[in-house]
């Protein structure tokens, strides 16, 4: 009975296992575009996978899995925000060894787009996200986030105004400054 | 179709998403020792309230002016064959055939009716609310109220541990300590928690009166890591200890000093001025056994390894069972078990497919708990009965999963 017992957590792990390094790094990107941090991405996404290994046995739907995984990203990342004390747990002064590049060729564009996601309330980054690059449809992100399809609509509308309002109209004006 | 500036939006999310691209810090090691602490701290917020809920309607007059205007008088044990107590209104939004299926209620907050709001008092967030509607505002968040001397005593639960806060008869903190969780007595006169103050600087299980002098208190010497789980009698609290080094065990302190280890028993989930303990006895990778034992002689009453065990019921008619495994994800069942032979009286399931679970749960009066269940994003205060009827007691509100905002008032 014991070593039945064993073998079954041996099979669990292995399982799990396999999936976590599967799906890790693709997760670990989405969970980075999300907070804007290395070190606050990795510690959320263990935390999921931490969820996941503790409800492992409840999943029935395999095929679910990814999806499980950025709901409880999504929400935990919400949670993170709100909790001061688990931002102060994970933010290190340390520079990562790997910080984030720069791309060289884009003339200031992109990273004026990426500061801006960084800017946007989390419930509106989670939408640009979950829309923009895992490409989900609004009805898919709006169950993640729990919301209706037209929450998913009116935050969506909004994030891309205020990035037509303070990216592409900056550039425009940076560019007839330079024009000039 | 994507207009351009939503194209390059997307290419630019994705060239960021390199930033982190080809990393795998996280392996299992990790990734189990993250589950260990989620588990221990869901299993110490749900398990401690729960086992606060030894029962009885705390009279409103009580938690309002500080004053007792009522007081039940200690309820008779329960009876063989007697006849269950006729509940004051039972839920009745629970229809028959989609909800209910062979004796199990499905635990979801989709469809129920809103029935009357919480019987005892609550924390809505930063604010106590009681059952006349009145609303206190108070300094921070809690996850248990009780009162205490002129004001209230309130816990939570931080970084660095459970904490207890005195607060005035506004709700403003007065002082803070580290302590554990507390548990009050069958009359409400009495609350006990651990905690190293005056003094001494060992901790201390500490019996103080709700009302008037804290210098009344007594305090017997118990393990750092003892925490109450319930009052057998005024002076007998029964409490359990949990090492770093994994050591289990339940004991009866007896004030002014001594304290007595109950045998054969892991953990203790609750006690009941009846005499009555329920304990964990065995331990499981991916289950646990309980059992209800009496107090005097510890002889057992019935085990079972289908559920973990919570409150008894005011009477100690029934008792509280939910997942035999506590995950850390929060409990996807509650049952309402007979305390005298461990049969299901009322069981409620969520659906495999539900994102669904229990925080915390209390019995409201003899016949109804409450519970505060997670759905898919909302948060709930649910009446249930002990006939399987289910009903809203509040208004549900969006929520993360891991931001439970109600928590109940510790019940004698």
């Amino acid at each position: 009975m014991e070593t039945a017992r064993q073998s079954a957590k041996e099979l669990k792990d292995a399982e799990f296992e396999a999936y976590m390094n599967a799906r890790q790094s693709s997760l670990l990107r989405t969970a980075y575009l999300l907070t804007g941090d290395r070190d606050s991405a990795e510690d959320l996404v263990q935390t999921a996978f931490a969820k996941l290994y503790l409800s492992w046995d409840k999943v029935r739907r395999r095929d679910m899995l990814d999806a499980y995984m950025r709901r409880i990203i999504v929400n935990e990342n919400n949670a993170l925000w709100r909790r001061g004390w688990r931002r102060k747990e994970v933010t290190t002064d340390e520079v990562p060894e790997n910080g984030p590049t720069h791309d060289q060729y884009d003339h200031g564009e992109r990273s004026a787009l990426w500061n801006f996601v960084q800017t946007l309330p989390r419930r509106q980054r989670a939408v640009i996200v979950l829309r923009f690059y895992e490409d989900l449809s609004e009805a898919e992100t709006a169950d993640i986030l729990g919301v209706s399809v037209g929450t998913v609509k009116s935050q969506t509308s909004r994030a891309l105004a205020s990035m037509r309002e303070r990216v592409h109209t900056q550039r425009i004006l940076a560019r007839d400054g330079e024009d000039e | 179709m994507n207009t351009p500036d939503v194209n390059e939006l997307a290419r630019e999310l994705q060239a960021r998403s390199q930033d982190v691209a080809g990393h795998h810090p996280i392996d299992l090691a990790g990734v189990k020792r993250r589950a260990r602490q989620i588990r221990r701290r869901r299993t110490v917020v749900t398990s401690a309230v729960a086992a606060l809920a030894v029962a009885a309607v705390a009279p409103a007059g009580l938690v309002l002016s500080g004053v007792v205007t009522t007081l039940e008088g200690p309820d008779r044990p329960p009876i063989a064959g007697e006849p269950s107590p006729t509940s004051t209104s039972s839920p009745a939004s629970t229809s028959d055939g989609e909800q209910r299926s062979q004796g199990t209620t499905r635990l979801s907050l989709d469809g129920l009716e809103r029935g009357e709001n919480p019987r005892i008092p609550y924390l809505d967030r930063k604010t106590l609310v009681t059952p006349d509607g009145k609303r206190v505002a108070l300094d921070g968040a809690y996850s248990w109220i009780t009162p205490y001397a002129r004001g209230w005593l309130v816990g939570s639960w931080g970084e660095s541990g459970s904490e207890l806060t005195f607060l005035d008869a506004d709700g403003s903190a007065q002082r803070s300590q580290p302590g554990s969780q507390a548990v009050v007595d069958a009359s409400g006169t009495f609350v006990a928690y651990v905690a190293a103050e005056g003094a001494s600087e060992e901790p201390q299980l500490v019996i103080a009166p709700t009302m008037g002098s804290e210098g009344a208190k007594v305090q017997i010497p118990v393990d750092p890591s003892a925490t109450p789980v319930g009052f057998l009698s005024e002076d007998d609290v029964v409490y359990k200890i949990e090492t770093d080094d994994g050591q289990e065990g339940t004991f009866i302190a007896h004030a002014p000093r001594t304290s007595e280890q109950v045998p054969g028993v892991l953990r203790a989930w609750s006690a009941t001025g009846h005499g009555l303990i329920a304990a964990m006895t065995r331990q499981q990778d991916f289950g646990s056994c309980s059992a209800v034992i009496e107090a005097d002689g510890f002889d057992r009453r019935w085990e079972t390894c289908d559920f973990s065990l919570g409150a008894f019921s005011a009477d100690a008619r029934y008792v509280l069972g939910t997942d035999p495994f506590l995950d850390g994800v929060g409990q996807s069942q509650v049952a309402i078990l007979d305390a005298r032979s461990g049969e299901v009286v009322a069981h409620y399931q969520k659906r495999d497919s539900d994102a669904v679970y229990v925080n915390n749960m209390v019995w409201e009066d003899r016949t109804h708990v409450l519970a505060t269940v997670f759905d898919d994003g909302r948060w709930a205060v649910v009446r249930m009965d002990t006939n399987g009827g289910m009903e809203l007691a509040t208004d549900p509100v969006r929520g993360s999963d891991v931001d439970c905002p109600f928590f109940f008032s510790l019940q004698p």
